[in-house]
């Protein structure tokens, strides 16, 4: 049965290369006509013509994917951004030359080529196939003699059995042929790393004057407050004791505040907690620390590199805060697991969803870090909750 | 003496606002902003204003710019600027704007009230009180600066105390010596650094950071 159905399966797909084929003959044929004819007015169509090349090949690289099971990358150039002040005239002409000069313009139009003659071929082959299994039932049209008939559904039987092959190999043909080649793959990690490591650099910056601000504001203020004060009761020691003393407790309660500012910027750092117990500890930590209630599961987790732990445990501390401030939840759950080389981390709550992920810095921040990781947040808060923060972290290890 | 506080953080305005009147000095307005500030001195003729450097909305320099400001407003007015942070370049941009008493403290300093007195008096009796760390930054951290190599320890403490402003009467004070000890320092001093003699207070000052800051 399971044989049956690959070949159906592997038919149907060869037909709707056919289809797709047609298309993209259609497409070359009406390129060709145009250049042929009017080389001017091809060169001026030649971003609408890039255009469908692309819709065509996008379509082919889903139906790829889905047959190979592995996605086909696609590494377009971005379009030029306008210019302020270019007319449609010049903005046109500019999006001609991003055209010509976009490698993948070249290779999709190859692969038109290329698929127009393949796909046009398993689709001959299928069909061919189909009219020769088939011939008994509509025999008695054709005025040929009956004989051929009685071994060709037989013939076409065996056939059918390329057909699960070809289409294997069509695609894994359409895969080459699509994918960006691998300088195009590593110029976009490049861009992607580039990115990435702009945002670090930023988050890093943006880290330092929190860090700055906090210092200044809190335990500095309190010290130089607080010295001021011993300062006057220093002062005042012998003539008004009384005042004195109230100074030094006034003093004392400075420092003891500054002490508790300067422990709230060692733990935004890079928590002690997470040092001495992981991320387990850590996150225990936190989940005891906010207003609402919080179930933790973690699987086994063990300690990870400190870069993916600080980064899983800021992920969790921004979810828990924004839960205590902004959800209405009365319980929360946070997940972790390990599976193969990423840490999936999730936290949900019972709240009113409705969070948006582009406002307040924290997440922002924390979608930073993550990305630096090369890991992905993802946030889902549908208005009437539940929300969903789930982070994937890639580079863990197994404990 | 008629002072107005500028500090937008609460706890320190309410400390200078204790020390100072504590100490006889009669505090004519708590100013949390630059406008504030400006107002302030506008409308009560103060003696003298300590001004915090950060302050908002920005936080940044907001209250030495408005101290340059206010100075160019009201020529010679003495304003005793305070900092968590002193910077060489903030110094000397409030040397070079206008004349009259100027000091540039680190905030640590109010915790020895009589020096921070001191410092207060001489600003507003028209003189200059820079911050030893700002002066730090240029004296001795540095190496290969001829002049001050060639200056004796003693000479350098001299050096430093003048840089921040001191007069002889205090220096001598400052080290146990007397003022004819001093001016005899501070003649080698000058002599040394090639540097006009006979120059006082204010351009004394001045002519010392140049000097510094050029080597």
């Amino acid at each position: 049965m399971s044989l049956v159905r690959a070949v159906v399966v592997a038919a149907g797909r060869q037909l709707a290369d056919g289809v797709l084929a047609l298309g993209t003959a259609g497409a070359s044929a009406l390129m060709v006509v145009m250049v042929g004819t009017t080389p001017w007015l091809g060169v001026f169509l030649l971003p609408v013509a890039a255009r469908l090349n692309r819709a065509l090949a996008g379509i082919q690289r889903a139906r790829t994917a889905q047959r190979t099971g592995r996605p086909v990358e696609e590494a377009y150039q971005p379009p030029p951004a306008p210019v302020p002040g270019h007319g449609p005239l010049r903005r046109y002409l500019r999006r001609v030359g991003h055209a010509f000069t976009d490698r993948t313009t070249y290779r999709d139009a190859g692969w038109v080529l290329l698929h127009t003659v393949v796909g046009g071929a398993g689709a001959a082959w299928t069909l061919t196939l189909v009219a020769a299994g088939t011939a008994p039932l509509w025999w008695w049209v054709l005025p040929i003699p009956a004989w051929p008939a009685v071994p060709l559904p037989l013939v076409a039987l065996a056939g059918a059995a390329t057909l699960p092959v070809l289409a294997d190999s069509s695609a894994r043909l359409a895969a080459t042929a699509l994918s960006p080649p691998e300088s195009s793959r590593l110029a976009r990690r490049v861009t992607e790393l580039t990115a990435t490591r702009a945002a670090v650099l930023d988050a890093h910056e943006a880290e330092l004057r929190r860090i700055e601000r906090d210092l200044h504001d809190g335990a500095q203020a309190n010290l130089v407050s607080s010295a001021l004060r011993l300062g006057i009761a220093e002062r005042r020691v012998r003539d008004d004791p009384d005042k004195a003393l109230a100074l030094l407790a006034e003093s004392r309660e400075g420092i003891e505040h500054a002490l508790t500012e300067l422990r709230g910027v060692v733990r935004g750092m890079y928590p002690p907690v997470l040092a001495d117990r992981g991320l387990e500890g850590a996150i225990a930590t936190l989940a005891v620390d906010g207003p609402v209630p919080v179930r933790v599961e973690l699987d086994g987790i063990g300690r990870q590199p400190a870069a993916l732990e600080s980064a899983a445990y800021h992920v969790v501390a921004e979810a828990l805060t924004n839960v205590a401030k902004h959800s209405g939840a009365t319980r929360a759950v946070v997940e972790a697991r390990l599976a193969d080389d990423t840490l999936h981390l999730e936290v949900r709550d019972d709240g009113r969803g409705g969070a948006d992920p582009d406002r307040g810095s924290g997440l922002v921040g924390v979608r930073r870090r993550v990305a630096a990781l090369d890991g992905t947040l993802d946030l889902s808060s549908p208005a009437g909750g539940p929300t969903r923060l789930v982070a994937r972290l890639p580079g863990a290890e197994r404990p | 003496m008629r002072i107005v506080v500028v500090e937008d953080n609460v706890l320190l305005a309410q400390g200078l606002n204790l020390m100072l009147t504590d100490e006889g000095h009669e505090v004519v307005a708590l100013a949390g902003d630059a406008a504030e500030f400006e107002h302030a001195v506008a409308e009560h003729r103060p003696d003298l204003a300590v001004v915090d450097v950060r302050l908002p909305p920005s936080f940044r320099d907001e209250g030495l710019r408005a101290a340059i400001r206010v100075r160019s407003a009201h020529p010679g007015f003495p304003v005793l600027v305070l900092s968590q942070y002193v910077e060489y370049s903030y110094a000397t941009e409030l040397l070079a704007h206008g004349d009259g008493g100027i000091g540039y403290l680190l905030k640590d300093r109010v915790g020895r009230v009589s020096e921070f007195l001191d410092a207060l008096e001489r600003v507003a009796a028209g003189g200059t009180a820079m911050d030893r760390e700002v002066i730090g930054q240029l004296v001795g951290h540095r190496t290969g600066n001829g002049g001050v190599d060639r200056l004796t320890s003693r000479e350098r403490e001299v050096l430093s105390l003048m840089a921040q402003g001191r007069g002889n009467t205090e220096i001598a004070d400052h080290l146990v010596l007397t003022e004819r000890a001093v001016s005899k320092h501070i003649s080698n001093i000058f002599g040394k650094l090639d540097l006009p003699p006979n120059t006082t207070g204010h351009r004394r000052v001045r002519a010392v950071l140049a000097y510094l800051r050029q080597n």
